[in-house]
């Protein structure tokens, strides 16, 4: 899946571009967001979800993969702007209670 | 009129336009779609459980988006531990639309499975695979599988069969 990415306040975003994340492209997904965070070596990032409009078990695995990664090296990860869709699956598996999520990615950065 | 009759008028009146709507619906349409056994579909899988859900009443757009997550998971399954990635093997996605709710039939020719014991998935204590099961249990009233070498089913497919029940105003 194609991502774009931008680094404000020492704040890196990514942006999925692509409307699903599912089995079959999140283990690329993730291997993406994984070279991002090690050449850009910032550790505290934003998913900006806007255009994500389906995920699965596979993609909130990579989520989940992700968090883990960051918080252990004392770093975090916010979610920004989850269309319904997105947070109907959130709200099934309780994920909402996991990810800091906002809104908009303006008051994801405001809430570092 | 008081408040409390006109509450009740609304209420039959309301049961009256939703029975109305599931006798225009075209109830107990049938209708099946094959499908090889290939990750790349699961685009075309969600695609044609989204146009199943546009003949339903009630609120279409949460059944898709429910519907899909479970049907999509339940595809995932059959590819992974059914067929152990081979992709070009068959499923065949069947869809009855009830009164009251939808059935959705998966047909496989992979290996049976004994379902696990469904347990809510622990994402604080570092679970990060295995929410699949989980997911469509929490989506599907009913859902039932019977293996191919079950003595019920016989010709070498398993089943694994959901209903989901429309959502409407007052759910």
């Amino acid at each position: 899946m194609e991502v774009l990415h931008q680094i404000e306040n020492d704040i890196l975003t990514i942006t999925p571009l692509g409307q699903s994340l599912d089995a079959k492209n999140a283990p690329l997904y993730k291997e993406e967001v994984m070279k991002l965070i090690e050449t850009t070596g910032k550790i505290k990032l934003i998913f900006d979800l806007n255009q994500l409009q389906f995920i699965d078990s596979s993609g909130l695995g990579t989520f989940l993969s992700v968090l883990r990664f960051l918080n252990a090296k004392g770093g975090a990860l916010k979610l920004a702007h989850l269309n319904k869709p997105i947070q109907t699956m959130f709200e099934i598996v309780s994920m909402h209670r996991i990810f800091d999520i906002f809104p908009n990615v303006k008051d994801a950065i405001n809430s570092f | 009129m008081n408040i409390k009759q006109q509450s009740n008028k609304n209420t039959v009146l309301r049961e009256a336009v939703k029975n109305l709507i599931i006798s225009l619906s075209g109830m107990t349409e049938e209708k099946s779609a094959s499908f090889s056994s290939d990750l790349s579909n699961l685009q075309s899988v969600r695609r044609f459980v989204q146009e199943i859900c546009k003949k339903a009443p009630g609120d279409r757009e949460r059944l898709a988006i429910e519907l899909q997550l479970a049907i999509n998971e339940i595809f995932c399954n059959i590819v992974k531990y059914g067929y152990h990635a081979r992709e070009n093997e068959e499923i065949v996605i069947k869809y009855q639309l009830e009164n009251d709710g939808v059935y959705v039939t998966l047909w496989d020719r992979g290996n049976s499975f004994r379902p696990p014991e469904i347990k809510s998935p622990d994402v604080i204590g570092g679970q990060e695979r295995g929410f699949g099961l989980y997911i469509i249990h929490e989506i599907a009233d009913e859902i039932t599988y019977v293996p191919k070498d079950s003595e019920s089913q016989g010709e070498g497919w398993n089943c694994t069969r959901i209903f989901k029940r429309y959502f409407f105003e007052e759910d």
